[in-house]
């Protein structure tokens, strides 16, 4: 790419922000691993931050810190130019691990070792194998049990494969910017602004509820009174477009939709 | 033994003659009328004959209690004003908070009748031992904040006070009565008081008022209070009324240029938001916990209460986009007497009388200094100022040539800071309500508000749904309690009657309280049937029913849609395709003796 992925631009929060937060809905402990020196973007308050201690070791070398950070058994490890990321494709990579110790995508033949869960306990093995100088994932592979799911299987759960999309050059990533949506927009307005601190952002979302728990997910202030589990609490109102108010969080939205956050005390 | 809350007695008060006489309130018109407005307009309809000119010497000016005053259930320092109003002829009802309410209850009475007039300009003193009427020359042209200092001065710190401004002795038919800085404002009862040379009424009383149920009043009220400081007062709280401003914008609900338009260009340089970077200030009422009032400085030194109906109605309504400008015209009008909506649309309607030639010496839209000289032109009543004292409908009148078309009221009052045409439910409370176009009377934007509901649609649903609020408004307004608590009720009237069971010793059911509800609206209903009203006054401004708000068809509303929703609101209530109510209804709810005439 030429700079720093996990700072680039993506639609108002940074590529890195973006995958913790997607991460982060289908699993309770994220961690970011940087590069020695590397400076980061804001992160949510949930994303804890450790360092490799050497640079250049590719992902084996990133792997072995940030597994012996995690809190659980298994580990997901993803880049943080996955601006696509579904919970449901991490759903199922996690449900196929098994009694393995590791469960890793094969697009093309090719194993994803960023599309991949690890047990944690193979921090030392990997530790073994990087002062061995054994830095391709491969060679992981070749030692442990490890179950190989195809890319074809995933679209069980990502019919487009839209996960496993990188952003490794700037055509890629022009191309994931255009690619996204429908984007929503949502404004805040009185108290609901208050909490927010902005007026308004663009999320991602195809239903209301999407867009609910997108704003959620991003503004962490408006949880949990304004919004929770997806839904807006009695005390508020969402209306789309300045036209409809409206509460069903299946409703679908269009792309350039406007969703509108008020209190419901609409008198005065 | 007359129930907990009450004194079952009233003050009634000849300022002609000097008379004082207390007189009974039978326990059942407290059961059935509640108090508050409920209460005012049962007063007010048997002291003074029908067809009165509202400043004849005769007609009646009625302050009125609630059970719930001197409890400590949040919100509760309230009263009403009744009166004729001079602006619409209609009646005309208009809350205020402050401790004057307390003081008053503690006097021992739970209403003022105020007939005749007196010679000179005077103040009314009520005390335990009854009413004095004493000169008062010395407040004439004073704000009612001045006077209040130097009512306070003379008489002692404990006294309160509730009086009128140089506009309410102008006989400006929008001039209000105001206390503690909180005003009694719409339909001009300031100028009833101006037109008995009464400047205001300075009141102290040591006596108490006992509730049925102590414990359970106490525990009821705790439990009110701590809900009033959650999420459903948040907007009132942490911004205040001034945050509708933005939110109707973007509704296309907010009036602008004389309901020309539904949105407003400069709206961010006057919102909430541009407001907030002003060092302001929060305050509260007398025994309320939710503090809604956001005070701000005005260019001249003032502190104003800025409210969302100011704002708009001295803001957009007028084209002006400049936030001191609308500071300093909202204390102009606090300092005068002036009801702001009624300020604010009279002045909009002379600026568009002025770009269609009827009337040159007024101000263009958006000209600041020009809202502000007006403003004081018709506290003075000077030049042009003088016709527009008169409010937008007698001001049309007078001006001629067709300046009718942009009299943006209801009954002759000026609309309020919502535009019917985007919130279709509310076009239908304004043009039904009694008291006039009436944001406080009517909630029916509620139902614009609740999911589901098209706003936009002149529908049979709006009927019910209008009715419906208006009860709870009634409801609310005879306990009286806050509007700003309904948030936090799960059921309004359910709740309410609860309170009122703990504080008269009463076993009041829900559905007894929203008889009682619908009997106030049909009492004023039947007040105004007697004063002249006809099916004609239950509509809206020919603009509002010809022009779509910003030439956006999606924002239009016709005669026959807005005919439509007044069958369903008439239908939902029972009365005639005419808007009368018939008369078992009137003697189903006990308004046959009130309202003898209406039965011949």
């Amino acid at each position: 790419m030429g700079r720093d992925k996990a700072t680039l631009p993506f639609h108002g929060e940074t590529l890195l922000k973006r995958a913790v937060r997607l991460v982060r809905r289908a699993v309770d402990d994220v961690v970011v691993v940087a590069r020695p020196g590397q400076s980061l973007p804001s992160l949510p308050s949930s994303a804890r931050v450790v360092r490799d201690d050497v640079e250049d070791r590719g992902p084996l070398g990133g792997l072995s810190p940030g597994l012996r950070a995690s809190k659980a058994d298994a580990a997901l490890a993803v880049a943080c130019d996955s601006p696509f990321l579904h919970e449901a494709a991490i759903d199922f990579v996690f449900a196929r691990l098994g009694d393995a110790e590791v469960a890793i995508v094969v697009e093309d033949g090719r194993p994803c070792p960023l599309f991949a869960v690890y047990r944690t306990s193979l921090a030392p093995r990997i530790d073994r194998m990087l002062a061995e100088g054994r830095l391709r994932p491969v060679f992981l592979l070749d030692e442990v049990p490890h179950v190989r799911i195809d890319a074809e299987e995933l679209r069980a759960a990502d019919c487009d494969l839209r996960s496993l999309v990188n952003c490794n050059t700037p055509e890629a990533y022009e191309s994931a910017l255009a690619a996204s949506g429908p984007w929503v927009r949502v404004e805040f307005y009185d108290v609901a602004r208050l909490r927010a601190g902005t007026a308004a952002i663009e999320v991602e979302a195809a239903t209301l509820g999407d867009a609910l728990r997108e704003a959620a997910e991003r503004l962490p202030a408006l949880v949990p009174d304004v919004i929770r589990d997806g839904r807006l609490l009695e005390h508020w109102r969402a209306n789309i477009d300045g036209e409809r108010f409206v509460d069903d969080p299946e409703l679908p939205l269009r792309s350039g939709s406007a969703v509108l956050l008020l209190s419901a005390q609409a008198g005065g | 033994m007359t129930p907990g809350g009450y004194h079952g007695r009233y003050l009634d008060i000849d300022l002609t003659t000097g008379r004082v006489a207390a007189r009974r309130i039978p326990d059942d018109v407290l059961r059935r009328f509640v108090g508050g407005v409920g209460i005012g307009t049962w007063l007010l309809a048997q002291s003074a004959p029908a067809g009165l000119d509202p400043f004849d010497p005769r007609a009646a000016f009625v302050v009125a209690l609630s059970p719930l005053v001197g409890t400590p259930l949040t919100t509760s320092a309230k009263f009403a004003v009744v009166a004729k109003s001079p602006l619409t002829d209609r009646l005309c009802d208009a809350l205020a908070s402050d401790r004057f309410a307390i003081e008053l209850k503690h006097c021992g009475v739970d209403a003022l009748v105020i007939r005749g007039a007196c010679r000179e300009r005077s103040m009314l003193i009520v005390d335990d031992r009854g009413a004095t009427v004493e000169p008062a020359a010395d407040l004439a042209g004073l704000s009612s904040a001045d006077a209040e200092t130097q009512v306070r001065a003379r008489l002692g710190a404990s006294w309160r006070w509730f009086g009128i401004g140089p506009a309410g002795e102008r006989l400006v038919r929008f001039a209000t009565c105001s206390g503690d800085g909180r005003h009694a404002g719409r339909g001009g009862l300031g100028a009833v008081l101006g037109s008995k040379r009464l400047q205001g009424i300075a009141v102290r009383g040591t006596g108490t008022c006992a509730v049925a149920d102590a414990a359970r009043v106490v525990a009821m009220a705790k439990d009110l209070s701590a809900r009033s400081l959650g999420p459903g007062t948040a907007k009132y709280r942490e911004v205040g009324t001034i945050a509708n401003l933005l939110v109707f914008n973007r509704l296309n609900a907010l009036p602008t240029r004389n309901f020309r338009e539904g949105t407003f260009e400069d709206a961010e340089l006057i919102s909430a938001e541009a407001m907030r970077t002003l060092p302001s200030v929060r305050k509260s009422c007398a025994a309320c916990t939710i503090g809604c009032e956001h005070v701000f400085p005005s260019p001249s030194g003032a502190q104003v209460r800025l409210e969302y109906e100011g704002l708009f109605a001295l803001g957009p309504l007028c084209g002006i986009g400049d936030r001191d400008t609308v500071i300093e015209a909202a204390a102009r009008c606090d300092a005068h007497g002036l009801d702001v909506i009624s300020a604010g649309g009279t002045v909009a309607f002379a600026m568009e009388c002025r770009e269609n030639g009827l009337l040159p010496d007024a101000p263009r839209f958006g000209d600041p200094a020009g809202l502000l000289a007006m403003l004081d032109a018709i506290a003075a009543r000077k030049g042009v100022g003088d016709v527009l004292a008169e409010g937008s409908r007698r001001a049309a009148a007078l001006i001629g040539g067709g300046a009718e078309r942009f009299a943006m009221h209801v009954k002759g009052l000026e609309l309020p800071g919502y535009e019917p045409r985007a919130l279709q439910a509310m076009a239908l409370g304004l043009a039904v309500s009694s008291r006039g176009a009436d944001h406080n009377r009517s909630g029916a934007y509620e139902e614009d508000f609740r999911p589901g509901a098209d706003r936009t649609s002149a529908d049979d649903s709006k009927g019910p749904a209008a009715a419906r609020t208006e009860v709870q408004a009634a409801v609310l307004d005879s306990l009286i309690l806050c509007k700003f608590l309904r948030g936090v009720f799960t059921d309004v009237v359910a709740e309410s009657a609860a309170m009122l069971s703990a504080v008269t010793g009463w076993d009041v059911p829900a559905e007894e309280l929203r008889l009682a509800g619908d009997r106030i609206v049909a009492a004023r209903k039947l007040y105004n049937a007697r004063e002249g009203w006809t099916r004609a006054e239950d509509s809206l401004p020919d603009r509002i029913l010809t022009e779509s708000s910003g030439s956006d068809p999606r924002f239009a509303l016709s005669r026959s849609g807005l005919d439509r929703m007044i069958a369903s609101y008439y239908m939902s209530k029972g009365w005639t395709p005419a808007g009368e109510i018939p008369p078992e209804i009137v003697r189903d709810l006990g308004l046959t003796d009130l309202f003898p005439e209406i039965l011949r």
